[in-house]
């Protein structure tokens, strides 16, 4: 028969039961603001009872769990579009920069190229001593000018934009490593039959940065273990049972250069710019460039240390989402500028000089073409007219000091169309062939575009190329913010509810404290009896 | 769906955040004036407004040019229309030695007159313009004509041919000048320096009949440079309807281009102070839907 004992007992399981809710209540209110807090949950269960007579008689509550209040299967759907929303945020850091760089203003290359064009006129007005020639050389130094700074600021940007991408795959490569011992603390207390609450928070917050760099699918096992694939790539990043260092790690490509027999690489191992490796491996080996993270297998960098001869394979990552994809991504678009730069540079000199030369058979050219291969940075003013203006010919060779003739032409290349594509031999052999040298007529390419269409182009790329990664933070930041809210709607708490809750277990405990008051008055007219 | 407090939050600051980064934008471009501040506003209009400035330039370039021509050819009309009045003097003098009431001495008189035009009309030729003489072809720094100083003949000094070419609009090249042999030889086939030589000649040597025989080849002359000058009068017209073309381009062009890039003051202002408005309503809402909590109602 149940004694007034036994009912102690039930008693006491419900007040420890509830003065566990009212804790688990005040902990959820207390880390109600707390970075990847998720809200727990006491879950009671009814005693094992036992049976009396014919009845099933009640033994009290239980606590069963504190359970985290966390849906797995958005958790996974964030990381991929933090992943998204990462690609987005560090593409348009860059563009930005790129855009102050390659820009329309009033004191751009645009106005720089057009006052060449008119210091040309004001010559073939005048083409007689040496003022309009000065003003020539000016406008001419200007333009060089500006191309330098611009190719020298493009270059500034993509070695900063190298850096990032090297800083952020050390961060990644770190963030895996503290994953990995989370891991392994979280398989320890579940060993213990412990509940590892906080610690999966904390691993929560670290797999959250991390989906940002890299797209990561992540997958649980029976231990509670998680393994890190790169979804790009399903390269492992982290498995279930990595006992010591994880398999592979993420490095970055530094400085790559090939002289036709040896391709020397400087790797910055694990993202770790401070002690660059430097590897030489045979020409064409690999098809990387600056800023590309590759892959490299732990166990191969290991043999290398042992004695710095095998050098280890290097696997391009092909990450396509996650802040590295989006600076890599906006790494090649500033070499696709830089060499659409380089484009005009050459095209402008090379027809300029052309025209002043007839084709470099008379003549001083404007443009220094010891190096005939000119590009933006290496664009300058020949020396030669630096020091005297006066070989600047305006008209025909031999001519009179009235002919302004050849400075006419230069002045008209504003209008007229050159080959789109100047790569090669293209440009000679349409000036070979378009350029009138006693006429001094250069008809225009029927396909082509100005050398103002050049530039306005790239003005044009990096501005869709901004406003589209900008677009894409906007709206990957609104689908961003609706999954975190309801993340929080799940997992987040509730000061109204805690404080319910809080009511409600309190009462409860008030209530079995009521109880045993109760017994104890039985026990009492029990003893009384005696 | 469960609510929480950190939604509101999250929520409210996210808002308050759009309204502020919009306030932001509008402000940037009433200050900056411009609708478009940077490429990625607007990458196909910055295109636009980039070829529209280079052209806008270059129009002005266009516009200098052509009112430099058009002193050019004011220059170039002043001085033939100086030579034509002194052809007609000669023309005029060879009429009157013709007639034989002339005696020697008298035709010796207008011989010094005639020299004198000849001078006159070499001066007209090596008129300059801007430090340029505007009749010598190519060679505009050396004087184009000279008295030859014993036959009294106007002959090339520095005078040659060659185009002063002038382009007045995208691709269109105007020569502006009359070259040297065109002014000395507008006939063709005599020069005016041959000619007033020999009407010089005849009157030196007091010969009235022979003088006569030159009144045609003078009319002819007289029609060469007259022709000559209306040439000019039409560049110069062509030159004043570039004007009048360049001038309403650029008006278009700058239109155009403010339709583009300029704000409109009033819209945006109104849009401004609407934000404003979306704004300081944000602001003062936090204050209400933040604080109340159920604790807010537990005694």
């Amino acid at each position: 028969m149940p004694g007034i004992f036994s009912t102690y007992n039930t008693a006491i399981k419900g007040l420890q039961a509830n003065s566990l809710a009212t804790k688990t209540a005040s902990n959820n209110i207390a880390n109600a603001e707390s970075q990847g807090y998720t809200r727990q949950r006491v879950i009671l269960q009814e005693s094992m009872p036992y049976s009396f007579s014919k009845f099933q008689v009640g033994t009290g509550v239980d606590v069963t769990n504190i359970e985290r209040v966390r849906d797995k299967y958005l958790d996974a759907q964030i990381w991929h579009e933090y992943a998204c929303y990462g690609s987005y945020t560090s593409a348009q850091y860059v563009m930005e920069q790129a855009e102050i760089i390659f820009n329309a203003d009033e004191t751009g290359l645009n106005n720089a190229l057009t006052e060449m064009w008119t210091a040309w006129s004001d010559l073939a007005e005048s083409p007689e001593g040496t003022n309009g020639r000065t003003i020539v050389l000016q406008a001419t130094e200007t333009f060089t000018g500006m191309l330098n700074q611009m190719a020298s600021q493009t270059q500034t940007l993509k070695s900063d934009t190298t850096d990032l991408i090297a800083s952020k795959t050390k961060e990644a490569n770190d963030l895996i490593s503290d994953i990995k011992a989370l891991n392994d603390q979280i398989y320890k207390m579940n060993l213990k039959g412990l509940e590892p609450n906080s610690l999966e928070d904390q691993r929560g917050v670290l797999l959250d940065k991390l989906s940002a760099l890299v797209n990561i699918n992540v997958d649980y096992n029976e231990d509670s273990k998680v393994m890190i694939t790169d979804a790009d790539t399903g390269e492992v990043l982290l498995a279930h049972d990595t006992a010591g260092e994880p398999d592979l790690k993420m490095s970055v490509i530094g400085n790559i250069t090939d002289d036709g027999t040896d391709q020397n690489i400087t790797v910055y191992r694990d993202g770790d710019t401070s002690s660059p490796v430097e590897i030489t491996v045979p020409s064409g080996t690999y098809d990387f460039s600056t800023g590309d993270v590759v892959y490299i297998e732990t166990q191969e960098w290991a043999e290398y240390d042992a004695d710095n001869t095998d050098i280890p394979p290097l696997t391009k990552a092909e990450l396509k989402e996650g802040e590295l994809a989006g600076n890599m991504e906006a790494l090649a678009k500033l070499e696709g500028y830089a060499s659409q730069l380089d484009d005009l540079a050459f095209a402008v000199a090379t027809t300029v000089n052309y025209i002043l030369t007839d084709g470099g058979t008379n003549g001083t050219p404007i443009f220094d073409d010891t190096n005939p291969d000119y590009t933006a940075a290496n664009i300058k003013v020949n020396p030669d007219v630096q020091d005297d203006v006066t070989l600047i010919e305006a008209g025909a060779f031999g001519g009179l000091p009235g002919d302004g003739a050849r400075a006419l032409l230069i002045s008209k290349l504003n209008e007229i169309s050159l080959p789109a594509d100047v790569s090669g031999t293209n440009l000679e052999d349409y000036l070979d062939n378009y350029y009138n040298e006693t006429e001094f007529t250069l008809e225009s390419d029927p396909s082509g575009r100005t050398l103002g269409g050049f530039y306005a182009d790239i003005v044009a790329t990096v501005g869709s190329d901004t406003q589209r990664a900008s677009n894409g933070v906007s709206t990957q930041a609104a689908l961003v913010a609706a999954l975190e809210e309801r993340e929080e709607s799940i997992s987040g708490v509730s000061i109204d509810e805690e404080t319910v809750n809080l009511i409600k277990y309190s009462d409860l405990y008030a209530a079995n404290s009521k109880v045993i008051s109760t017994l104890t008055e039985m026990l009492d007219a029990v003893l009384n009896m005696v | 769906m469960r609510v929480t407090h950190k939604m509101l939050t999250d929520n409210y600051l996210s808002n308050l955040n759009r309204n502020l980064a919009a306030m932001q934008k509008s402000q940037e471009q009433l200050s900056g004036f411009s609708e478009i501040l940077r490429p990625s506003d607007d990458p196909y209009e910055i295109t636009r407004i980039m070829r529209m400035d280079s052209s806008l330039k270059k129009n002005e370039q266009y516009l200098s040019n052509i009112e430099n021509s058009l002193g050019w050819l004011d220059a170039t009309d002043t001085a033939l229309q100086s030579t034509i009045s002194a052809v007609q003097r000669v023309q005029d003098l060879v009429t009157q030695g013709s007639s034989e009431t002339y005696s020697e001495e008298q035709l010796s008189m207008i011989s010094d007159e005639v020299l004198e035009i000849i001078n006159e009309v070499t001066q007209y030729g090596n008129t300059s313009y801007q430090g340029r003489y505007i009749f010598a072809g190519h060679n505009t720094i050396e004087a184009p004509f000279e008295v030859d100083a014993l036959s009294k003949e106007i002959v090339y000094a520095g005078g040659t041919t060659g185009d002063i070419l002038t382009e007045i609009s995208p691709g269109v090249n105007v020569s502006i000048n009359i070259n040297a042999e065109d002014f000395l030889n507008p006939t063709g086939s005599v020069t005016i320096g041959e000619t007033f030589q020999n009407v010089y000649a005849e009157l030196v040597a007091g010969d009235s009949e022979q003088l006569a025989t030159y009144a045609d080849e003078i009319e002819e002359q007289l029609d060469a440079y007259l022709a000559l000058a209306s040439e000019v009068g039409a560049k110069t017209n062509r030159m004043e309807s570039a004007k009048e073309k360049n001038k309403a381009d650029t008006l278009n062009m700058t239109e155009i281009l403010s339709s583009i890039q300029d704000i409109d003051l009033a819209e945006k202002t109104v849009e401004h102070s609407a934000m404003k408005a979306v704004y300081n309503a944000t602001l003062s809402i936090g204050g209400h839907i933040l604080q109340p909590t159920l604790l807010d109602y537990l005694g």
